[in-house]
């Protein structure tokens, strides 16, 4: 019909039959009602906007921006490519000399498959049901934040605020959290670093105050040229020898320009490269000389190249001038009496071996390389100048005995020589950029706080009642995470400082960016805690909030689900460790997804609900309405607050970064004031200030703010011209120190208090020592004799490496769950179904199909064992076997059969198995035949610092069946049972 | 004739609303109260046996069961569960973004951004940003809009716009919701443990099959 012509009468009833089942509507005898009226979403727009919107649309062009990357911590500048409000491409920023530079690795690119993921948390969520359940309905953020405020505000009342712990997990820009939770009242907030690799750091924290030791290896790097007095780029590698010990910078994250460093100081410089690892790392097949030396012995490594360098040092032979004894002289505190103590081990035989402490025939016998090979390593290292002896996380920063090994590694670093030299060794944690400042919130730890302890009332500062420091835990200054689900059983008993005797549980968790559930030590142990009851039924953990953008499992637990908008989403500055200092800015690049948050938003919402909350309940808050949400009222607000103690740096070493400037003065404020002159100088301070660094300066730096570097940053010049130690070190003495001034406070306060902390009773002390120690590591059979007993009977040690993921962070990220890894992340699924999309015949558009994954086409986590080991127990490639440590604790796994690791021992991908979050797709399904190596972790936090001792462990191996898994494994229910998702979801 | 095409465009407007609704927001006892009270709905549901009367039956039949129960407030709060573990999280058994069925893994995709473009050439602007454009209770909600476009345009006699609204209504449904739609029914079907949303995804299915051959046939045969 054409038209105009209404045609009635034409069309009959049978017409409309035509139309199908609607058809049959037309006999109907409404209807004067309209629809029905429910709230819309899409708004019919005046045709002024429309225009206006669709030309935004059709002119959108490229945007250029610059941020920096969160997929992992080497927190990589980036440039990323926004069109019409999304991420369309993310690379490397070109104009950044730290990190990847013009590429982004697998893991930063595949930042679009976090941001745009359709798993991503969209809605907040209150849990329905029991912890673990996995029912949640979606609810406000109003009412989010109007519950959590109101449980925090009875928590407090109850308890007292010290009652709740904020734990950030391991993504680093956590400010406005950590702010809000000291302002709250509680100084227990604690991140990543409690499980991350204490031990490691702890040679350098008692030495120079400092953290991270990394290789003279970046480049180019922003000098003064002393003859021109020009900022040049200085680009040329001057290292002749790099050791790698449990340090794999291919793989590893962090400190990602180590990879381009290693293989230009080799090309360029010829410098030599040697890996000690027990796993041919990605890092070993660079190297010149892998030393697959056993897990856990590399202090034991160390130890010998220690007495080998003392025994053979001969100042005048060529061959032999390993030490520097000028600067042993002039910048060592403590040299003679830490000498003495290390040698008093000298004549004493090792009960397992018989060989004398610290002989190349005693460390052939514990660390299984032969000892031609520790001779060369010492000998070479000492000889060869500059050279850098790097130690890693995984260890000796993941054993129980770490401390002695990193505190050795440093001594050999600088009895050589070699500690901040040009092609040396930096301690990048005093040479960074400060930030942070009072946008942090410590100063709120600072605020007297009164409790009553046994009947009397005790005033003192609030950082008094944090739950490590002043509790079972007073040495670990970067706190203790893994004890938590004890602490979360038993409560928290104060034992040392002016709070002492007073008593509190732990009553909340705030989780952020973190998976402790999976990361922090064995998942049954947390699920123990999280979900353990009080009496009266309700939960020991009273309040859980889980804060994040991805589902992590530990999100399973929680009481409330809060979506954070994702890195591309928000403002922040990147937490680096490069040699010298830089400051680069977490741009927000596109507007928060869905109904997720930024980080200010959410400090200020609780904090505003809070203090609401606290009137009502006290007539007084802790929290300032002026420092939250009246003085940050933007992200940018905060970062900006943040900046001003950039870079917070000394003006020292050589070539001096800034001759105009007094040399030995702290400065402030941005490179080109700093240059220019453009200061103002506190000479009874000693500071310099310079314009304050912003945010829209870092952004008109491509993202970032560079300073000089130079060397030699351990001395200052006298005006008499003579050199005085200090300069960056952050000492007592302003020297190295091998006498532990450091530990000395802690004794004091130990003695103060009349306890010993168990950290420090179970290696038979009293106190710190405050020089040279040694201790074992446990379940090592070759060096312990108190398990000696095990070795016959579980001969394989594991060890644990990673692969390229963030932590347990990332494991959806398809991209990479395709990409395999140093044999542990290999195509050896089993076949599963998957709805995916796939190309209709013809190509004629897509449809979704069921598809059957098929055998050993998608990456599973595995288990790497040598081939002379496989061939013994009859194991061949795809075998299933189960994997058992003397606890009774067991993982299957599926075997990957190579000579990529040493012969006994048994190396598994950290977070690659037992997944049981359903968002992490593919990973998810694999989760009955994938290791999950915290399974087999000893629940035991290492002396002193409490790091748990995730690297010593021994296991016995045998093949099983593929119906065997459920009867071997039936305790571990966690990961076995079906979360609410019925098969498979849509891609 | 008119009369009757108009009557069958305001049903189908107030069908889409229901669903975009459904997809939205979680079963309240108010809504399944409306529901079971409208008096269209009855029309539809009392009439001549067709498949579509057949799937409103069922479905009116579950809220009723809901209503019904000796513990209402539970019954909506296991809704309310399963809402959530459908739709939303931890992690969604069915994601409801065309995107997601057209084959692309990530959201604001190019479907994302086509489906954008559709709602401005209409004029439509997507103010919730909570959602995205190409959400199905959006998209549903679209479908409404336009079809209550057409039913304004009947009534002013312009018959010229209505066949283009409609025609309009059937390229978005030939090019996109017909694509989609009836996939993300059927796994809403297999997957839910709850009645009531088995039976609102297979009316769903229903009135979209449906929907589709009307629009197919009206122009021809009417306008």
């Amino acid at each position: 019909m054409s038209g105009g012509e209404p045609g009635v009468g034409r069309i009959s009833r049978r017409d409309f039959l035509k139309l199908g089942a609607l058809g049959a509507l037309a006999g109907l005898t409404i209807v004067t009602l309209g629809p029905p009226v429910y709230s819309k979403v899409l708004r019919k727009a005046p045709a002024e906007e429309i225009e206006s919107m669709k030309k935004k649309i059709r002119m959108a062009d490229v945007e250029v921006k610059y941020t920096v990357c969160s997929m992992c911590p080497a927190e990589d500048p980036l440039e990323v490519w926004v069109k019409d409000g999304r991420v369309i491409r993310i690379y490397g920023n070109p104009y950044a000399t730290y990190g990847s530079k013009a590429a982004a690795c697998a893991k930063g690119v595949s930042g679009l498959l976090l941001a745009y993921s359709p798993y991503r948390i969209k809605y907040p969520l209150k849990r329905v049901g029991e912890r673990g359940e996995g029912k949640f309905i979606r609810i406000s953020w109003e009412q989010a934040i109007d519950e959590i405020a109101k449980k925090l505000v009875e928590i407090k009342k109850k308890y007292g605020p010290e009652a709740v712990i904020c734990d950030t997990g391991d993504v680093t820009d956590r400010d406005q959290y950590w702010r809000l939770f000291f302002a709250f009242g509680t100084p227990n907030c604690i991140e990543h670093g409690a499980i991350c690799d204490t031990p490691r750091r702890h040679g350098p924290k008692l030495v120079v105050g400092g953290k991270r030791w990394e290789g003279d290896i970046l480049r180019p790097v922003l000098v003064r040229n002393p003859k021109t007095g020009k900022l040049e780029w200085y680009n040329k590698h001057d290292a002749r020898l790099i050791i790698y010990v449990g340090w794999n910078p291919f793989t590893a994250t962090r400190i990602s320009w180590e990879s381009w460093g290693t293989i230009r100081a080799k090309v360029e410089n010829g410098a030599k490269i040697y890996v000690v690892d027990p796993g041919y790392s990605n890092t070993a097949a660079k190297a010149d000389e892998w030393f697959p030396i056993r897990p856990g012995t590399d202090g034991d490594l160390f130890a010998a190249m220690l007495r080998y360098i003392l025994e053979n040092d001969n100042p005048n032979d060529p061959n032999r001038r390993y030490i520097d004894w000028d600067f042993v002289k002039n910048y060592i505190e403590g040299w003679d009496e830490f000498v003495q103590a290390f040698k008093s081990w000298w004549d004493k035989r090792d009960p397992l071996n018989g060989h004398y402490y610290f002989t190349l025939e005693w460390a052939e016998a514990r660390t299984g390389l032969p000892k031609e090979k520790i001779e060369k390593l010492a000998h070479e290292f000492g000889i060869t100048k500059p050279a850098a002896l790097v130690w890693g996380m995984q260890s000796p920063g993941h054993h129980y005995n770490g401390y002695v090994a990193s505190i050795l590694a440093v001594v050999l670093n600088i009895i050589t020589g070699n500690y901040d030299v040009p092609g040396g060794i930096i301690d990048t944690e005093i040479t960074k950029s400060s930030k942070g400042g009072t946008a942090t919130g410590r100063q709120f730890n600072k605020r007297k706080v009164k409790r009553v302890i046994n009947g009397r009332e005790v005033e003192a500062e609030q950082e008094y009642l944090h739950y490590n420091k002043y509790g079972d835990w007073p040495v670990a200054w970067d706190d203790v995470l893994a004890d938590l689900p004890r602490m979360i059983m038993e409560g928290i008993e104060l034992k040392y400082g002016p709070f002492k005797g007073h008593r509190y549980p732990i009553a909340a968790y705030i989780l952020r960016t973190g998976n402790t559930l999976m990361s922090a030590g064995p998942t049954r142990e947390f699920i123990k805690a999280f979900t353990a009851k009080k009496e009266d039924g309700t939960y020991k953990l009273e309040l859980f909030v889980y804060i994040d953008t991805i589902f992590l499992e530990s999100g399973l637990y929680a009481d409330y689900v809060l979506p954070e908008a994702s890195y591309l989403e928000r403002m922040s500055l990147s937490d680096i460790y490069p040699t010298h200092p830089m400051m680069y800015l977490r741009d927000a690049v596109i507007e928060p997804l869905f109904e997720a948050k930024k980080p200010t938003e959410i400090m200020n919402m609780l904090a505003k609900k809070i203090y609401e909350y606290e009137m009502k309940e006290f007539g007084r808050s802790d929290i300032d309405p002026k420092e939250f949400w009246e003085k940050y009222k933007t992200e940018e607000d905060f970062v900006n607050e943040m900046l001003l103690v950039a870079p917070n740096i000394k003006n020292v070493g050589r070539p001096l970064p800034y001759p105009n400037l007094p040399e030995g003065y702290t400065l402030y404020g941005t490179p080109e004031s700093l240059e220019e002159g453009r200061v103002t100088i506190d000479h009874e301070r000693k500071v310099v200030r310079g314009e304050p660094v912003t945010v829209e300066y870092l952004r008109k730096h491509y993202g970032g703010a560079i300073w000089p570097m130079s060397w030699y940053r351990y001395r200052e010049m006298k005006p008499d011209g003579t050199w005085k130690p200090g300069g960056v070190l952050k000492t007592k003495t302003g020297k190295f120190e091998l006498h532990f001034y450091t530990y000395e406070t802690y004794n004091k306060l130990i003695e103060e208090a009349g306890v010993v902390p168990p950290a420090i009773k179970e290696l038979g002390w009293n106190k710190l020592p405050t020089t040279f120690y040694w201790f074992e590591t446990i379940w090592n059979p070759y060096t312990n004799p108190a398990y000696a007993k095990y070795k016959d009977e579980y001969p394989f040690q594991l060890a644990n490496a990673r692969v390229h993921h963030a932590m347990t962070g990332t494991f959806m990220c398809e991209w990479l769950a395709q990409v395999p890894a140093e044999g542990l992340w290999l195509p050896l699924n089993k076949p599963f179904r998957l709805k995916m999309a796939e190309v209709k015949p013809g190509g004629t558009g897509v449809e979704h199909v069921e598809k059957t994954i098929g055998e050993n086409k998608w990456c599973i986590g595995t288990v790497q064992i040598n081939r002379v080991d496989a061939e013994k127990y009859g194991i061949k490639t795809g075998d299933l076997v189960l994997i058992e440590n003397p606890l009774g604790r067991k993982v299957v796994a599926r075997a990957y059969v190579c000579e990529t690791v040493r012969p006994g021992v048994l190396r598994i991908g950290f977070g690659t198995g037992g997944r049981f979050s359903p968002g992490l797709g593919g990973t998810y399904f694999h989760r009955k035949y994938t290791p999950n190596y915290n399974e087999l972790v000893d629940y035991k936090p290492s002396p002193i610092m409490g790091q748990p001792s995730v690297a010593d462990m021994i296991v016995k191996i045998r093949k099983i069946n593929w119906d065997e898994i459920e009867k071997e494994l039936k305790d571990e229910e966690y990961y076995l049972k079906e979360y609410t998702v019925e098969g498979v979801n849509t891609r | 004739m008119i009369d009757e095409l108009r009557n069958i465009i305001r049903v189908r407007t107030y069908f889409y609303y229901i669903f975009k609704h459904i997809f939205l927001q979680e079963f309240t006892e108010e809504f399944l109260n409306r529901l079971l009270n409208d008096p269209v709905l009855k029309q539809v549901a009392e009439m001549r046996e067709t498949n579509l009367s057949e799937a409103l039956r069922e479905f009116l039949a579950q809220a009723s069961a809901v209503l019904s129960s000796s513990d209402i407030e539970g019954r909506i709060l296991d809704l309310r569960v399963e809402y959530t573990r459908l739709f939303i999280g931890p992690i969604p058994v069915v994601i409801p973004y065309e995107t997601v069925y057209r084959g692309e893994r990530l959201l604001k995709g190019d479907t994302w951004s086509t489906i954008r473009n559709w709602y401005l050439d209409d004029g439509y602007l997507l103010d919730d940003k909570s959602v995205l454009e190409d959400h199905a209770g959006v998209e549903l909600e679209y479908m409404a809009h336009l079809s209550e476009e057409t039913e304004r345009a009947i009534d002013s006699g312009n018959l010229d716009e209505a066949k283009r609204l409609l025609l309009r209504q059937k390229e978005f449904m030939e090019q996109h919701l017909i694509k989609w739609i009836p996939r993300l029914c059927r796994d809403i079907e297999e997957r839910t443990r709850e009645p009531i949303y088995k039976a609102f995804a297979k009316l769903l299915e229903t009135f979209i099959n449906e929907d589709q051959k009307f629009l197919e046939k009206v122009i021809e045969e009417f306008l």
